[in-house]
């Protein structure tokens, strides 16, 4: 079955236009479009979160498969919403408290996962002989050795700018923290410079979207 | 062997029902639900904080005896990991219940605003016939082009579209506040600049003419420079980040499971 | 009076508005022919796949909506199409947005009716989840008992044909994400290291470059760099699909950027050696 109709195209550019009007200026065209998109992103939440997690996951378990303890579920899910009571309202923290700690103790397997790897991949050999390049490599032994080597540079020089545990009054750390400053300008250049390329892309969709679908152009 | 035996015995206390047991169950257990509603709005003040903070450590506790108990050799599993797949899927169930949080919100305020009139109540009832519309369609009529064609046409095209409107913000603030006024400043737009000029075609083209690899020369092509930027100097930058937000996001972690936490949420009282 | 050059600091922001626009439209329409080399951590997802045990079932996650569909919809296309070129059989999973399961859904049945993939044979779609973490970790000990039924027909995945001889994460041949989000860190946290699987990330462009310290350490095994990490995948597959048309824009909107940024900084170069003249006289 196909997932578009002309109608629905019509509704979906117009209602493009008036959503991009908002870069010209705040108008009731953007105000109610905008509303009628958190009214169809809110519903369909609901309609996703029951077939895909509630239905399959809770309901059927619970009503077919005579796994009634799940009905406990709905009791720690109903207490989320004592939040918008009164009288109630401290019961939602129970709630919000398994699910934090359910992501504590989860957080101690993750934390060591991702970073073991990476603090024993920082420890570069800063002498690299033929031997332990990889075969086929094109990078000669010295290029290795001086990439390894501005590498932990620039880790150390980072987190140096990022020791906060006393003043930096040493010029030796002064200049290694300021050179962290730089490299993190550096990163944050490429940051700056994929973000413009992220959003680009995005606003390369929605035109197509209106020029080929749309208007069938291109 | 522990694990079965934690297996049974949670097996024999919460047998699986069936025929109409299994609806007379429910019934029972929500009854007891209900029952502990009251019994927990009847704890005293010192009792609620209590029950918060154990439960808080119960459910971090499983995780994390789940990761550090020894386990089995043979099986490479501990008498906790059985249960595993089971907590993710409560845990899953949960975090669903607390997605209805949003737009039952949404609806509440919005649903104030059109019975009392308040400006731009026109815009709340089309929220609200939004909410509707989707939702009916989605549970009720998902085999059909109209649901299909209003969530991809319609609602795709309209988050598309909210998102894409960064793209002019984007150009428009960076050209008013890119300015060269410092070392740091200097060297965020040389390194914005050549790492964006080595990944596009266009800038990859002006040093095209030099060998792709295998020659000296071929280190000055401009892709070439990026990818080395990017993995030389940006990793290792980001890498130093990323250590601190380990360790604090560590740290954080403990307080949260130990319920030492301080601020609105874990100060409020649970005395109401 | 100031001059014209001075002005260039201080342009409308709808001529920027304007020319960007008039940029892409033109971008699009006229696509220039240049070349795109494509980078090592392109190659690195081509080879993931190529490489792949046929035997084992290739996770595709994903953690996209709408708003990000100009990046991630084209990644999850050319991956999908090298997995169903390669007669991989593939399991779609959805997290952080619901939107995510039926956006790849659609792209998989497009692609499936094209390359001839039966669902419940050669792929299947697990579905949307709530919560990551507790589901990775179900996944790593028991995928049936953790995801139970299938997104599409809802019915025991023990069922179909493509979930034979898969019990938990030993049986994935590569986990290949696709996400506007922040999730390899449970991805690589909880998952990567109980199984041999390579793990591979196709970002937005905005989150890429943060990713270049994993590929170093060797827990991701390729990435997709955004929009252009999609094209270079083209370039591999040999298609010419949207994104090889789309990144002349791309390419023509960030040199637009840059002749802005340079005239923003000439105006004000200029405006200030004319308050430096007017200081001396």
């Amino acid at each position: 079955m196909e997932w578009s109709h002309p109608v629905g195209v019509w509704v979906g550019a117009i209602g493009t236009l008036a959503l991009f009007s908002l870069i010209y200026r705040e108008n009731r065209l953007y105000r109610l479009f905008e509303h009628l998109f958190i009214g169809l992103a809110a519903g369909y939440t609901i309609k996703a979160v029951w077939t895909e997690t509630l239905r399959p996951q809770w309901w059927v378990p619970m009503t077919s498969e005579g796994r009634w303890p799940w009905v406990f579920a709905l009791f720690g899910g109903a207490l989320f919403y004592t939040i918008f009571t009164r009288k109630y309202n401290w019961m939602s923290r129970i709630s919000i408290g398994a699910l934090l700690g359910f992501a504590a103790g989860q957080s101690f397997q993750a934390t060591a996962n991702v970073y073991i790897p990476q603090i024993r991949g920082s420890f570069k050999a800063l002498w690299v002989t033929r031997d332990m390049l990889p075969p086929g490599s094109l990078v000669t032994p010295l290029g290795q050795s001086l990439n390894n080597i501005l590498f932990v540079v620039i880790i150390v020089s980072v987190m140096t700018y990022f020791f906060f545990s006393f003043e930096h009054r040493n010029k030796a750390l002064m200049t290694t923290a300021r050179t962290g400053r730089l490299m993190l300008m550096f990163a944050f250049g490429a940051i700056f410079g994929s973000t413009v390329m992220a959003r680009m892309a995005l606003l390369i969709d929605r035109v197509w979207f209106l020029m080929n679908k749309w208007l069938g152009i291109g | 062997m522990h694990s079965m035996n934690l297996q049974r015995l949670l097996g024999s206390a919460f047998p699986k029902a069936s025929g109409s047991w299994i609806w007379i169950s429910i019934l029972l257990a929500a009854l007891g639900c209900v029952v502990v509603f009251f019994a927990l709005q009847a704890l005293p003040g010192r009792a609620r904080k209590f029950l918060i903070a154990a439960v808080t450590f119960l459910a971090g506790l499983f995780y994390a005896a789940e990761f550090f108990l020894p386990v089995d050799p043979k099986t490479d599993e501990n008498f906790l990991t059985f249960a595993v797949p089971t907590v993710g899927n409560v845990i899953n169930v949960l975090a669903a219940f607390t997605l209805g949080l949003g737009v039952f919100s949404l609806v509440r305020i919005h649903g104030t605003k059109v019975v009392k009139l308040r400006e731009g109540w026109e815009n709340s009832v089309v929220l609200l016939l939004g909410i509707v519309v989707m939702a009916v369609a989605g549970l009720e009529f998902e085999d059909t082009r109209f649901y299909r064609s209003l969530f991809r046409d319609v609602l795709n095209s309209f988050d598309a579209a909210m998102f894409a409107t960064l793209a002019f913000f984007i150009i428009s603030a960076a050209y008013r506040a890119f300015r060269v006024k410092s070392a740091e400043a200097t060297l965020l737009m040389f390194a914005a600049l050549i790492v964006m000029l080595g990944q596009i075609p266009i800038g990859q083209y002006l040093t095209h003419w030099l060998p792709e690899k295998g020659s000296y020369a071929s280190l000055f092509r401009l892709d070439n420079i990026s990818n080395w930027l990017l993995i030389t100097v940006n990793a290792p930058a980001i890498r130093a980040i990323g250590f601190g937000l380990g360790i604090g996001g560590l740290a954080i972690a403990m307080r949260l499971w130990l319920s030492l936490e301080r601020g609105a949420f874990f100060e409020a009282k649970a005395d109401n | 009076m100031s001059n014209p050059l001075q002005r260039l600091e201080s342009i409308d922001r709808r001529i920027l508005y304007a020319v960007l626009l008039i940029i892409v439209v033109v971008g699009l329409l006229v696509p220039i022919p240049l070349p795109l080399a494509v980078g090592p951590q392109a190659r690195g997802v081509y080879e993931a796949i190529e490489n792949a045990d046929p035997g084992k079932i290739v996770i595709v996650s994903t953690l996209w909506s709408a708003s990000t569909q100009g990046e991630n919809s084209p990644q999850t296309r050319v991956i999908l199409q090298h997995l169903m070129r390669k007669r991989l059989r593939f399991a779609l999973i959805a997290f952080g947005d619901p939107q995510s399961t039926t956006l790849a859904q659609e792209l998989a049945e497009e692609l499936a009716r094209e390359n001839s993939y039966e669902y419940g044979k050669d792929w299947i779609n697990w579905g949307f989840r709530a919560d990551i973490a507790g589901t990775l970790k179900g996944l790593v000990k028991d995928i049936n008992e953790t995801i139970k039924t299938d997104s599409i027909k809802k019915r025991p995945l023990s069922e179909y044909p493509v979930m034979q001889g898969i019990h938990n994460v030993k049986d994935v041949g590569v986990i290949a994400e696709v996400s506007a989000s922040g999730n390899y860190v449970s991805w690589l946290g909880l998952v990567v290291g109980s199984t041999n699987a390579p793990f591979c990330y196709a970002p937005t462009s905005v989150m890429a470059p943060e990713l270049y310290t994993y590929l170093d350490s060797g827990q991701m095994k390729g990435m997709l760099f955004g929009i252009k990490g999609a094209a270079e995948y083209e370039r591999l597959l040999g298609i010419r699909g949207f994104t090889t048309r789309a990144i002349t824009p791309v390419s023509l909107s960030l040199v637009l950027l840059f002749v802005l940024i340079g005239l923003g900084n000439y105006g004000m170069y200029a405006a200030k050696k004319r308050d430096q003249k007017g200081a001396n006289g």
